[in-house]
C-alpha cells in the first residue's frame, strides 16, 4: 500500500475523518444557517408569518373570550347560592346547630345562618317603600341558611341532599340557571378547543410548506451534503431554526395584535354596557399567560413544520 | 479497503440489478468498473455509498461491515469516501473555495483547519487561482477538478468516481484521469466507473467488467480480452 500524502502539510486522515465525532459545529453556523434561509425565501416567510399571526389571533381570541367567560362564571357561581330553610318547629339554637351538618355535604363551600328577623329586615331595606311592611311579624318567615357551593354544575344533587337532612323544611335552588352558566361555559371551551386544534394543524401546515419549498430549493445542496458524510442533525437544524424563527416571529406579533384588539374590544364594551352586566378582565391580568401560550405555541408550529417538511430528505 | 462477498441486490419492483457479486478492492488500488447501460455499475457505486442495502450477501467498506452498521455509523462511513459525479453537482451559489470548504464544514471541522487544507487541495488539483470564482464562469474540466476536490478535501480513504469524464471532450477527460491517477499515487483507493475504452486502455490499471449484474471479467490491462466498443 502506498503512503497517503496528500495531507503530509495538513491534518492527518484519521483526524479529519473522525472530525463529526469529535468536533461540534458551532450553534452560531445553524443559527446563521436558519436566518439566511428565511431571508432566502422572504416572499415565503412572510406569507407563512401572516397566516400563523392570523391563527394564533383568532386562536387567542378564542382563548380570551373563554377567559372572561370562565371569570364571569366564577363570579355568577359565588353569587348563586342555595337558600335552606330550617324547620319552623327549630329553635334558633337548634336551627344554628344545623351548620355543623351542612358544613358536613359534599360540595358545600360555605353556609351563612341568617335568622328570621335578619331576613325580614332585608327583605323591608330592599324595598323602595319599608313602611308598607311597618308591623310584619318576622315569625311569619323562617331561619335560613345561605350555601355557597364549590361547584354549581352539582347543584341538583347538593339540593337534594339538603332536602333529606333533618331539620331543612325546604331548599331554593335555580338549577336551570346553575346548569345554563355551566353549558355555555363548556361549549365555549369545546369549541375553543376544536378551534385551537384547527388553527394548529393549518400553521404547521403552513411553516411545513415554507420550510419544505426551502428544502426543495436546497435539494441538490442537501444532496451533497449527504454524499460527504452529514449527520441528519447538522442538515436538519438549520431548517429547524428557520421554522422556530417564523413561529416565535409569529408569536410575537400575534401577542401584540391580540393586545390591541383586546384593548379596543375592551373600550366598546364599557362604552356599550351601561347596566355594567358584562366585566371585562384587563388584558395586562392575562398578558403573561397569552405570552406563554403564543410562544409554546409559535414554537411547535416552528419545530414540526419544519421537522415534517425536512423528514422526506434524511430518510434516504 | 471494498470487499464485496456473494451480494445479491434486488429492487422492490422485482428488478434484478446485481447478482452474486464478489470482488475486493484494496486500500492504495486504482479500479476502473466498466459494463453496459443496466448491467449494476450504478448499484454497485450506490451500495458502497450506503445509498442501497444489499439484499443478501457481506459489504465491508473502509472497516466498515454493512451488516452490522446501524443507520447513524452511515455519515461516518460515507467520510471514508469521496464522490465524483458525471454532472459535477456543484453548489452554483457558492464559489471554487466554498464549494470545497463546504464539504469540511459540513463534518464540523473548524475555520482554522478549512483555511489550512482548502488552498491545499485546489492548488493539487491545479485551480488555486480560480478559488473565488463561481462554478458556472468555469469549463467542464475545471468544474470537474472542482468535485475532485470537494472529494478530497477531507482526505478520504478511497475516492468513487461515476463516470467522471461523462460530460467532458477528449484532452479534458485525459486531464481528469490523470488527476485521478496521481491522487491514486499519492496513496488513495480510486475507484472509477467509465465507459472510456480509451482512456481505460491507457492507464492500464485493473478494470472489473460488470454485465446483467454479474462480474465478467476482473484483471489488470484494460478492455483485454473483450471487443472493441462492447460496453460502450
Amino acid at each position: 500500500m502506498k503512503k497517503d500524502n496528500t495531507n503530509k502539510e495538513n491534518l492527518s486522515a484519521r483526524k479529519l475523518r473522525s472530525r463529526g465525532k469529535a468536533g461540534r459545529t458551532s450553534p452560531l453556523y445553524f443559527i446563521a444557517e436558519g436566518v439566511r434561509s428565511v431571508f432566502l425565501h422572504s416572499f415565503m416567510s412572510f406569507a407563512a408569518v401572516i397566516i400563523v399571526v392570523a391563527c394564533l389571533l383568532i386562536g387567542g381570541c378564542f382563548a380570551l373570550v373563554v377567559i372572561n367567560v370562565d371569570a364571569m362564571v366564577d363570579e355568577l357561581e359565588q353569587e348563586n347560592e342555595l337558600i335552606a330553610y330550617v324547620d319552623d318547629s327549630y329553635t334558633e339554637t337548634e336551627s344554628r346547630s344545623l351548620s355543623s351538618v351542612i358544613n358536613l355535604i359534599d360540595n358545600v363551600a360555605s353556609c351563612t345562618f341568617v335568622t328570621k328577623e335578619e331576613a325580614l329586615q332585608k327583605f323591608i331595606a330592599s324595598h323602595e317603600d319599608p313602611g308598607l311592611f311597618a308591623g310584619t311579624d318576622a315569625s311569619a318567615l323562617r331561619d335560613r341558611y345561605h350555601i355557597v357551593l364549590e361547584d354549581i354544575t352539582l347543584m341538583a344533587e347538593t339540593k337534594a341532599q339538603l332536602e333529606a337532612t333533618e331539620g331543612i323544611a325546604k331548599v331554593s335552588a335555580y338549577i336551570e340557571l346553575a346548569q345554563g352558566f355551566a353549558t355555555v361555559r363548556n361549549v365555549l371551551r369545546i369549541v375553543s378547543y376544536v378551534i385551537a386544534g384547527i388553527l394548529l394543524v393549518i400553521s404547521v401546515f403552513i411553516i411545513s410548506n415554507t420550510v419544505k419549498l426551502a428544502t426543495f430549493n436546497r435539494r441538490e445542496e442537501i444532496a451533497i451534503m449527504k454524499t460527504v458524510g452529514a449527520t441528519n442533525s447538522f442538515i436538519r437544524w438549520p431548517f429547524v431554526i428557520q421554522g422556530m424563527i417564523l413561529g416565535f416571529t409569529s408569536a410575537f406579533a400575534a401577542f401584540f395584535l391580540q393586545w390591541a384588539v383586546y384593548n379596543f374590544v375592551q373600550r366598546a364594551v364599557m362604552r356599550t354596557d351601561y347596566l355594567g352586566i358584562i366585566s371585562v378582565i384587563p388584558f395586562e391580568r392575562c398578558a403573561s399567560f397569552m405570552i406563554v401560550v403564543d410562544l409554546v405555541v409559535g414554537f411547535l408550529v416552528g419545530v414540526c413544520g419544519s421537522s415534517l417538511a425536512i423528514s422526506k430528505y434524511l430518510k434516504k | 479497503m471494498v470487499r464485496f462477498i456473494d451480494v445479491y441486490k434486488e429492487y422492490d419492483n422485482g428488478t434484478k440489478a446485481i447478482n452474486g457479486v464478489t470482488f475486493t478492492i484494496n486500500d492504495g488500488e486504482m479500479v476502473f468498473l466498466v459494463g453496459p447501460s443496466g448491467s449494476g455499475k450504478s448499484t454497485i457505486i450506490r451500495l458502497i455509498n450506503a445509498e442501497e442495502k444489499p439484499t443478501s450477501g457481506k459489504l465491508m467498506v473502509n472497516g466498515y461491515n454493512f451488516s452490522m452498521m446501524r443507520p447513524s455509523d452511515i455519515p461516518f462511513m460515507r467520510r471514508t469516501l469521496g464522490v465524483i459525479f458525471q454532472d459535477f453537482r456543484l453548489i452554483e451559489k457558492k464559489t471554487v473555495l466554498e464549494n470545497v470548504a463546504f464539504a469540511m464544514r459540513v463534518i464540523g471541522a473548524s475555520k482554522r483547519e478549512i483555511e489550512k487544507r482548502v488552498p491545499y487541495v485546489l492548488d493539487l488539483v491545479g485551480l488555486s487561482n480560480q478559488a473565488d470564482r463561481y462554478p458556472d464562469k468555469l469549463s467542464g474540466g475545471e468544474q470537474q477538478r472542482v468535485a475532485i476536490a470537494r472529494a478530497l478535501v477531507n482526505n478520504p480513504e478511497m475516492i468513487i468516481a461515476d463516470e467522471p469524464t461523462g460530460n467532458l471532450d477528449p484532452a479534458r477527460s485525459l486531464e481528469i484521469m490523470l488527476l485521478l491517477e496521481r491522487i491514486n499515487e499519492l496513496g488513495t483507493t480510486v475507484l472509477i466507473v467509465t465507459h472510456e475504452k480509451t482512456l481505460v486502455d491507457k492507464l492500464t490499471k485493473r478494470v472489473i467488467a460488470i454485465d446483467n449484474g454479474k462480474i465478467v471479467n476482473d484483471e489488470t490491462g484494460g478492455y483485454f480480452g473483450y471487443e472493441e466498443g462492447q460496453y460502450e
